[in-house]
């Protein structure tokens, strides 16, 4: 005898139960024939994983998004990029409180308001072929809503299903009003936490996920980053690795919706006249038609040059 | 490819989603009796679902150069199966400990001790075969459960056929030291774990 007939004497001899294997079948036909009815029986475009495309949001991109929920572009970063982001982590991240609940995950910690601690990560925030697609998504004058970096540590449980902009009430199925992205600084596994999302639920309208939907793992190498419109249902995948995993949350909102982060205090005019124009109106140093966010009748651009 | 190949299954099933349903019936059982293998009976029902509907969804990436789908089907079920880390030690352990009781053969001569001793050891082999690494485990148990072929597993789990021998070696390297214990007493755990090698 040897080691092979061992493990093969711990394989639980069950036959497969009839009975399972029929039910099984009947949900299959039934998961089938909604997707025909949901979907028109149009094949989703592929690949979903693509390579940047540059300043102009390419349509394809867009299409993907759209059919899929989400896309990856890979090697967006330059490895040097995905090293400055590490290196301007890491004294958050060392002294870093862990999350305060089961959302946050308590092996699991954040570093929140990015624009106001380092500079690396104005690389991430103004990145041409990410701004392209929220312009076409959002709209014009769209704003930065949060910007933070996720770090899940080993035995970190999966997070609860949910859409970024659940806390905007306003009924579904509808466009997005957010766009959110997901820079993996880590490689990105299915053992180590990487996101779970539910392809196509961005169309869903009051629809909640089933105890067990078909979730995809999201996996991608370091440097790459996701996109998904703020609707589409996702979660923090288990960390079953031994390994910590880090990424960044960029998202983006239309101009008329109120931004998580309250940029305008996290950076007041005196630091923000140390940041790009582009990321000032990104923060909301910006007017949005027509006149939302002035200040005393003014442009609060300003303020920031009256400050100097 | 002769028609009604698993590939061509798939390729009509692009237009026509129906057609994917044959694909279940032709190998849902032998992929629901792996699942139970490792997960135990309701994680694998539940499971057994999710490898088809996340294969329909991935069906456009079937690769139609392989004219069955079944280690394309195990390596989604893989996949699946590790999020079930505790599920599968449960399982795995309670096999063990009741192969390890089953009744000893009648007699005495060698062949019925080394029965006993292969018995006695089965709650070590379980212990040891839940600390491999997790690549190596997947990859030992579709050899020796599922009876896959290097090239199948290899398709699978999406690797080199070199990898596929190298994993099972070291995995065998690991639990040969169950079968060959300098004394009579068996190792702790501790002693035969992998010190956490993974593939690179």
């Amino acid at each position: 005898m040897d080691e092979l007939d061992l493990v093969r004497k711990i394989a639980p001899d069950d036959e497969p139960d009839d009975f399972v294997l029929e039910r099984g079948r009947a949900d299959l036909a039934s998961f089938l024939r909604g997707w025909q009815q949901r979907t028109g029986g149009a094949e989703p475009l592929r690949p979903w994983r693509m390579t940047a495309p540059g300043r102009v949001a390419d349509q394809a991109l867009l299409d993907v998004i759209e059919h899929e929920g989400y896309v990856v572009l890979e090697d967006a970063l330059a490895p040097a990029t995905v090293e400055s982001v590490r290196e301007a982590l890491s004294p958050h991240l060392g002294a870093g409180p862990f999350g305060r609940n089961e959302f946050e995950g308590f092996h699991t910690k954040r570093v929140y308001s990015l624009p106001a601690k380092s500079r690396a990560f104005d690389p991430l925030i103004e990145d041409e072929s990410v701004l392209a697609v929220a312009e076409t998504m959002l709209g014009p004058n769209f704003l930065l809503t949060a910007a933070l970096a996720i770090e899940i540590g080993p035995g970190e449980t999966a997070q609860g299903l949910h859409y970024d902009e659940a806390f905007y009430s306003l009924p579904r199925p509808r466009p997005p009003v957010s766009l959110s992205t997901l820079w993996a600084i880590d490689d990105f596994t299915a053992e180590n936490g990487g996101t779970l999302l539910v392809p196509g639920s961005h169309r869903w309208g009051d629809e909640m996920p089933s105890p067990r939907p078909e979730v995809v793992p999201l996996e991608m190498s370091a440097g790459s980053v996701a996109l998904y419109p703020g609707t589409l249902w996702h979660a923090g995948g288990a960390n079953v690795s031994d390994e910590r995993r880090l990424g960044v949350s960029i998202q983006y909102v239309v101009s008329w919706a109120r931004q998580q982060e309250s940029y305008l205090l996290a950076i007041p005019p005196k630091a923000a006249r140390e940041v790009s124009p582009r990321l000032r109106q990104l923060l909301g140093y910006s007017i949005g038609p027509a006149f939302m966010g002035h200040v005393d009748g003014r442009h609060p651009e300003k303020l920031v040059r009256a400050d100097r | 490819m002769g028609p009604g190949s698993d590939a061509d299954l798939i390729a009509v099933s692009l237009q026509n989603p129906s057609a994917f349903g044959e694909l279940y019936d032709r190998h849902a059982a032998m992929i629901l009796r792996y699942l139970v293998r490792r997960v135990g009976p309701t994680a694998g029902e539940q499971l057994l679902g999710d490898t088809f509907r996340v294969g329909f969804e991935r069906r456009s990436s079937f690769d139609p150069a392989h004219e069955s789908a079944r280690p394309w089907l195990y390596g989604i079920a893989t996949n699946l199966v590790r999020r079930h880390r505790r599920a599968e030690d449960r399982r795995v352990r309670a096999t063990a400990r009741l192969a390890g009781r089953r009744e000893s053969p009648a007699g005495e001569d060698e062949q019925a001790i080394a029965a006993t001793d292969a018995r006695a050891l089965l709650p070590a082999v379980a212990d040891a075969v839940l600390a491999l690494p997790e690549a190596d485990r997947e990859t030992l148990l579709l050899f020796a459960w599922e009876d896959l072929s290097y090239e199948e597993i290899a398709v699978a789990l999406e690797i080199p056929a070199g990898t596929v021998r190298s994993r099972l070696n070291r995995a065998r390297r690991t639990l040969r030291q169950l079968l060959a214990p300098p004394t009579r007493s068996q190792p702790s755990v501790a002693e035969i774990a992998p010190g956490g090698t993974r593939d690179g």
